[in-house]
């Protein structure tokens, strides 16, 4: 099957927005190794599509809440995850598929230390 | 104390470095690798990457991206990537390749990253070249009116190499393509020094060639003392195809580091035949569809705007020149064949080495024939140009009559002397390997044999004649050869002085 068929399908196995097991159940049935892997890796990929990932060094529920809360307004159509991070030391790093913002003083760091080494070599 | 570092400098410094510190942060974006196949890599991911953008493996290995698909987008290897496994974390750097270029790099030995090859120290820090750049406009442009001198007879006379040209050397393997390259960089010293003409600065970028080759260039380089206004950049016959790929845009981009400081520069693509393959060897991996010979369909773009990248530019625009020599390899002396013939029509003349010359003793086996340069004659000067017409026409005579002169039948005495004559310039624009002549030493070369001195000599004696000729006239009249360095056409005192040089000169010579 091609691969527009298997994209098509992986489109299909979304019931409002929320992956349904019992598409998901009925179409791996009929497809063959092949082509179930590609379908897997759609599916992974809409998933990684349709979620959005935030990491932050604070592990305040009260705070978490906050940021998700407010990420929800700004991504309506993404499930957002909250996760922690203690190595980011401070700010927020959002993933949103293959894009990172990284707000984080880390990042900050490492760029100064980055750019220092550049400047000196 | 005068020489322990003071604190306040430091901070300083310091403060100097990162006053130059972006703090906004840089959105970033991810992929995975999918595939490594070949030193190319189909990732996922990566949806706001652009082509020709430099991205960063994981484990350091850097790459650039050279396809853009619907859901993947495909990426050659800087380096080997052995380590590189399904599933690495890719980002962009939103940059484009370049390479860091100072002065610093004459004299050294650089892979396409400017990575040193000679195991000397790491060059300072000078300004980041792009690889691939646009080259400059019409409106930049001004024609080509500088001659680079080679120090070849054959060429300087017959085939005038200008500053901004582009002459391709092509013929095959072991003819003496690099050869001629090689006696051009190292003419550039006497050049500068002997006439009125700017130091020409040279990139030498050797693609798939093999490694003890490289060496052996290099040493010969540093042994005439050519390394110090040199730069080799060299992507060897193991390197990453890649890396061959890149090379000569490296030079190219080297070259115009000194261009932008106003310098004439000479770069030299040894050769474009290995590019064209690693370039194809590339696009085979990267399934972009084959065409004539497999080759892919921008095959010709790939080396239109790397020769494009040849310029004079005018004086407003600083004046600096970047000539290209590019050397193709033929295959049973077919210049009929796809790359060769693409490259032809890139470039403003060829110098055509042919194996039966080279076989009968001619060398450099020039073929004046079918050999053109289509500028550079504006860009020769007065003097040489005031003996090449006679030669080049008496030499092209010679050859309608030899052809002749093969039945065997009887000759009249004009063509008997158009034979004779013929032989001897045949005779004098013979030149040994890493002996260039100065401007002076080539118009007393061709002016002995256009005004016919040359023709009692017998024709195995005419190189010894030229080399004792030269010393004589540059010990006992210096004045004519410093008359001659400048280039301008001699008067008639400087005619009339070098007659009774030649007579003088005759008089003691013995055969």
């Amino acid at each position: 099957m091609e691969k527009k068929y298997i994209k098509k399908l992986a489109l299909a196995s979304y019931t409002k927005n929320e992956l349904d097991s019992k598409k998901v159940k009925k179409i791996a049935g009929f497809l063959t190794r092949n082509n179930l892997k590609q379908y897997i890796k759609e599916l992974k990929l809409l998933e990684s599509q349709k979620t959005i990932t935030i990491l932050t060094p604070s592990f305040s529920k009260k705070a978490k809440n906050d940021i998700k809360e407010k990420f929800a307004k700004i991504y309506a159509d993404k499930k957002v995850i909250i996760d922690n991070d203690p190595s980011l030391i401070l700010g927020i790093k959002v993933i949103d598929n293959d894009l990172i913002y990284d707000l984080s003083l880390k990042n900050t760091l490492d760029n100064l230390n980055m750019h220092i080494n550049e400047q000196y070599d | 104390m005068n020489n322990m570092i003071n604190s306040e400098e430091i901070i300083k410094q310091l403060e100097k470095g990162l006053s130059t510190f972006n703090l906004d942060p840089k959105l970033q974006n991810v992929g995975a690798v999918q595939k490594n196949t070949d030193g190319v890599i189909v990732a996922s991911g990566l949806s706001k990457a652009f082509m020709g953008e430099l991205v960063a493996f994981d484990d350091g290995t850097e790459g650039v991206i050279l396809n853009l698909d619907e859901d993947t987008v495909s990426i050659i290897l800087l380096d080997s990537g052995k380590e590189i496994k399904e599933g690495d974390k890719i980002k962009t750097t939103g940059r484009l390749l370049s390479i860091n270029v100072s002065e610093d790099y004459l004299g050294r030995v650089v892979n396409p990253l400017g990575i040193p090859l000679d195991g000397k120290s790491k060059p300072k820090k000078g300004k980041d070249m792009p690889l691939e750049k646009i080259a400059a406009g019409v409106v930049e442009r001004e024609p080509v009116n500088t001659p680079l001198k080679t120090g070849i007879k054959a060429i300087d006379a017959m085939i005038p190499i200008g500053r901004g040209q582009r002459e391709l050397i092509i013929g095959d393997r072991g003819f003496g393509k690099t050869a001629i390259a090689i006696d051009t960089i190292i003419n550039q010293k006497q050049s500068a020094k002997t006439t009125k003409l700017r130091q020409v600065f040279c990139v030498y970028v050797a693609i798939g060639q093999k490694q003890s080759t490289i060496a052996q260039v290099v040493e010969k380089l540093k042994e005439k003392g050519a390394m110090d206004y040199t730069v080799v950049v060299a992507a060897s016959a193991s390197d990453p195809a890649s890396l061959q790929y890149l090379a000569p845009y490296a030079g190219s981009a080297i070259a115009e580091y000194f261009l932008e400081k106003g310098e004439d520069v000479l770069v030299v693509y040894d050769d474009l035949t290995k590019h064209a393959w690693a370039y194809r060897q590339l696009s085979l991996v990267l399934k972009r569809p084959a065409g004539r010979e497999a080759y892919p369909g921008d095959i010709f773009y790939l080396h239109s705007r790397l020769l494009e990248r040849a310029v004079k530019l005018n004086r407003e625009n600083g004046g600096g020149s970047i000539t290209a020599l590019p050397i193709i390899e033929t295959q049973a002396n077919d210049v009929s064949a796809y790359i060769p013939t693409n490259v032809i029509s890139i470039t403003d003349g060829q110098i055509y080495l042919e194996g039966d010359l080279f076989n009968s003793g001619i060398r450099p086996a020039i073929n004046i024939g079918i050999s053109v340069s289509r500028v550079g004659g504006s860009a020769q000067t007065q003097a040489i140009k005031s003996v090449a017409g006679k030669m080049k026409l008496e030499l092209s005579q010679y050859r309608e009559m030899a052809a002749f002169a093969q039945f065997g039948s009887e000759l009249d005495q004009t063509t008997m002397q158009q034979l004779e004559r013929g032989k001897r310039t045949t005779e004098i624009l013979k030149q040994p390997q890493y002996q260039s002549f100065s401007e002076a030493f080539e118009y007393l070369s061709m002016w002995l044999v256009t005004s016919g001195h040359l023709d009692q000599i017998p024709v195995e004696s005419i190189q010894k004649f030229e080399k004792e000729y030269h010393s004589f006239v540059k010990i006992n009249y210096p004045k004519i050869t410093n008359t001659l360095s400048t280039g301008d056409k001699p008067n008639e005192e400087i005619l009339k002085q070098l007659e009774k040089a030649t007579t003088e000169f005759k008089k003691g010579f013995s055969a």
